[in-house]
């Protein structure tokens, strides 16, 4: 009789597991197909001299040269060096963004679904058309963002947000986070309505009142959620590229310049495959090195 | 209800291999077919789709159209070979045809175009069709194009600028260096010169706009006997005609690239002078009427040098090549398709079109004299690599690099990818 129940549970758990896998195969084989195969493939490219248009040399194996090229190359490390900062920049400015909004939402009670969708909008609108939509914002010198800061600031000297090497990537930082802020803001949501709301009553019991609420209940409430939401965002992060080709090219002196657009320029204006694939390689060793410490650290923190 | 399925599925596939051999049927009927692959503003698509109607018309060979995007045209053209999706006719931009035609993409074309076409070609139209190494046309086309300064010419008049009426009275570089500081005087003037930045670095505008100059002024990207670019890119007068332009950008003399291509004829005026393609007549003159007019390219103490080439047609090695160069020619002499080129100012490229075109003979006549001064842009199968490190470190010479840093890596990068292609066999031989 006791054997029954526990019968009934594996046999259970058994056919989940087996829906599980049903559900995960199509995404798993589109994955498959179209990201890890590529890449796979493009191990043997690395080392080789591989061009982009047909070449009646035959296609040569060079060892090492493209890696020691790109490792030696200063725009390289320039482009890395950007990365970490538009990470660095987007992390707080998104998150931070998407938590605020979430926050709000959660507690708005009229016209709940409507400013929901509102909010999420920018998130479906591609990042093409929102690269253009922002472009003229920043327009020199008689865009929008110029002439608010003229009215606002008397003697304001106009600046060429994406035409300064200062300002470019600070520039695509507010664009790109709030293009994309909706999708972490929709996990916030859901990861804010996880947290039981007798945790709030007790709190108002014991005298919390709004902040202190959110710092001891809310917060460590959505610690998961914000692992979560932190490593999606830096690996979205690392990719940067869409805004770049269309804004700045890289420019001015590289100062927006990313590993996926010098990729991009190796491989498909300089027409040097064996060179591009070399660069995806090492550009998939940081990403994932990256990821991993980010992961290390946050679960040190967990515990 | 396990019958059923089993009927239902019989079903399908009945019906589907009834379809698939009706498809095939169909393909053995068929007329003839090539395909053409192809780029180009509204217009342009509008007046090959055009063209191509009236010559399946005449002839009975259907042509399927493939339009790719200007910016990613290349990209898109690299994927279709390597795919082994290429189509019959390609069109490609004019320093591309030598990448092409060493990698076997392109065949050689007189063979299969009519003879009445190639008489008819300009002489720049002919050297931008021809490969080198063995003097053969890999490519026909019927657009050429020219860079030009377009000044507002009150503003010329207002600070008593000398106004060139041929090539051969070109402004020196002294004089043009003197205008401009003397423009950025005139309360109107936000800029004195526009050099088209909006176009971004990445539309090879960056190398067609000002390789020229470079050349004019005794220096160039190459090297055309020895074809190394070490040499010549980072030579004492490249490295003078670069510092030139840092200077007028760190002066605050150039359109930025934010601003927008517009400056000259949008409502303020507010740019002197622009440094622009042929085409840019047909965007400004509706706006500026004759307050616009178009002046030689400025001589930078070697005599005047200009850019030319455009989008021409190429055939392909797997291709039905009779039935290739039989729309090549025919487009090409297609009267109205000509019509609809002379409609958006475009540069001819044919004799019998520059004889009938108004705008060449009037406002633009120093355009159709400057075909005279026409070099190309470096016809050689390195050209992809050599105007991508062109035109990053002309960028970043705008932008206030160290000119002959930026020069000396640029060569470099040029020079290594000639050694690592064992120097492109026939060339440097």
């Amino acid at each position: 009789m006791k054997k029954e129940p526990e019968n009934k549970l594996s046999r259970f758990s058994l056919l989940e597991s087996f829906q599980e896998l049903g559900m995960l195969t199509p995404a798993l084989i589109l994955l498959a197909l179209f990201v890890v195969t590529p890449f796979i493939m493009s191990i043997p490219l690395s080392f080789t001299n591989q061009k982009l248009f047909p070449s009646p040399i035959p296609v040569k194996i060079i060892g090492l040269r493209n890696f020691r090229q790109i490792l030696s190359d200063r725009e390289f490390w320039q482009a890395i060096k950007n990365v970490f900062l538009f990470t660095l920049m987007i992390l707080p400015t998104q998150c931070g963004f998407a938590l605020l909004a979430a926050y709000f939402l959660n507690k708005q009670a009229i016209m709940k679904k409507t400013l929901r969708a509102m909010f999420f909008l920018p998130f479906i609108t591609p990042m093409v058309i929102v690269t253009v939509i922002w472009a003229t914002i920043y327009k020199y010198p008689t865009g929008l963002l110029n002439s608010f800061f003229q009215t606002v600031i008397p003697r304001f000297q106009e600046i060429d947000w994406l035409g300064n090497r200062h300002t470019a990537l600070t520039a695509i930082v507010f664009l790109s986070a709030w293009q994309a802020y909706g999708f972490q803001m929709v996990i916030y949501l859901a990861g804010l309505q996880n947290i039981p709301e007798e945790l709030y009553e007790a709190a108002a019991i014991d005298g919390a009142g709004g902040w202190k609420r959110f710092i001891y209940v809310t917060w460590p409430g959505l610690k998961n959620t914000t692992i979560f939401v932190l490593t999606i965002t830096t690996i979205q992060a690392l990719k940067l590229f869409t805004q770049v080709n269309i804004l700045t090219h890289g420019g001015p002196l590289g100062s927006t310049n990313t590993l996926v657009h010098y990729m991009y320029e190796a491989g498909f204006i300089g027409q040097k495959i064996g060179y591009s694939a070399a660069s995806s390689i090492l550009m998939f060793l940081l990403v994932f090195a990256v990821v991993l410490a980010q992961r290390l650290l946050l679960k040190r923190m967990e515990d | 209800m396990g019958k059923r399925i089993l009927m239902a599925l019989a079903m399908i596939i009945a019906v589907g291999s009834l379809v698939f051999a009706g498809s095939q049927g169909e393909t053995q009927t068929d007329a003839r077919k090539i395909t053409f692959m192809y780029q180009g503003t509204d217009q342009f698509q509008a007046s090959y789709k055009a063209a191509v109607e009236r010559f399946t018309a005449a002839t009975g060979i259907e042509v399927e159209m493939r339009y790719a995007p200007h910016d990613v045209y290349h990209e898109q053209l690299a994927a279709a070979i390597a795919g082994d999706d290429l189509a019959d006719v390609v069109q490609l931009d004019g320093p591309f045809l030598s990448s092409l035609a060493w990698g076997g993409v392109l065949v050689p074309v007189e063979a299969y175009i009519d003879q009445n076409l190639l008489a008819d070609m300009t002489a720049s139209n002919i050297v931008q069709c021809t490969y080198p190494p063995d003097g053969k046309m890999y490519a026909m086309g019927h657009l050429d194009s020219t860079v030009l300064l377009y000044a507002n010419k009150s503003y010329l008049e207002k600070i008593g600028a000398r106004i060139p009426t041929s090539v051969k009275d070109a402004w020196t570089l002294e004089e043009f260096d003197t205008y401009l500081a003397a423009l950025a005087e005139l309360p109107e003037v936000l800029y004195p010169l526009d050099i088209m930045r909006a176009y971004g670095v990445k539309s090879e505008w960056g190398t067609y706009g000002f390789y020229t100059a470079f050349i004019s002024g005794g220096g160039g990207i190459m090297d055309r006997e020895n074809w190394e670019a070490d040499g010549l890119l980072n030579s004492p007068e490249t490295i003078a005609v670069a510092e030139k332009f840092q200077e007028w950008a760190e002066n605050g003399w150039l359109v930025p690239a934010s601003a927008g291509a517009n400056m000259v004829f949008n409502e303020q005026r507010s740019a002197a002078m622009a440094w622009c393609g042929n085409w840019y007549w047909a965007g400004a003159y509706p706006s500026m009427g004759d307050d616009l007019i178009a002046l030689p390219l400025p001589d930078f103490g070697n005599g005047v040098y200009t850019p030319n080439a455009s989008w021409i047609f190429g055939i392909t090695k797997d291709a039905d090549k009779e039935a290739a160069g039989q729309f090549i020619s025919y487009m090409l002499q297609d009267q109205a398709f000509i019509d609809d080129m002379i409609k958006t100012g475009e540069f001819p490229g044919l004799k019998s079109w520059a004889a009938r075109d108004p705008l060449y003979s009037t406002h633009m006549k120093i355009a159709a004299e400057q075909a005279d001064y026409a070099i190309a842009r470096p016809p050689h199968p390195a050209y992809p690599t050599i105007t991508s490190a062109f035109m990053k470190a002309f960028a970043n010479i705008l932008d206030g690099a160290d000119v002959e840093d930026e020069l000396n890596d640029a060569a470099a990068e040029i020079d290594e990818d000639i050694r690592d292609n064992d120097g492109y066999p026939p060339f440097g031989k």
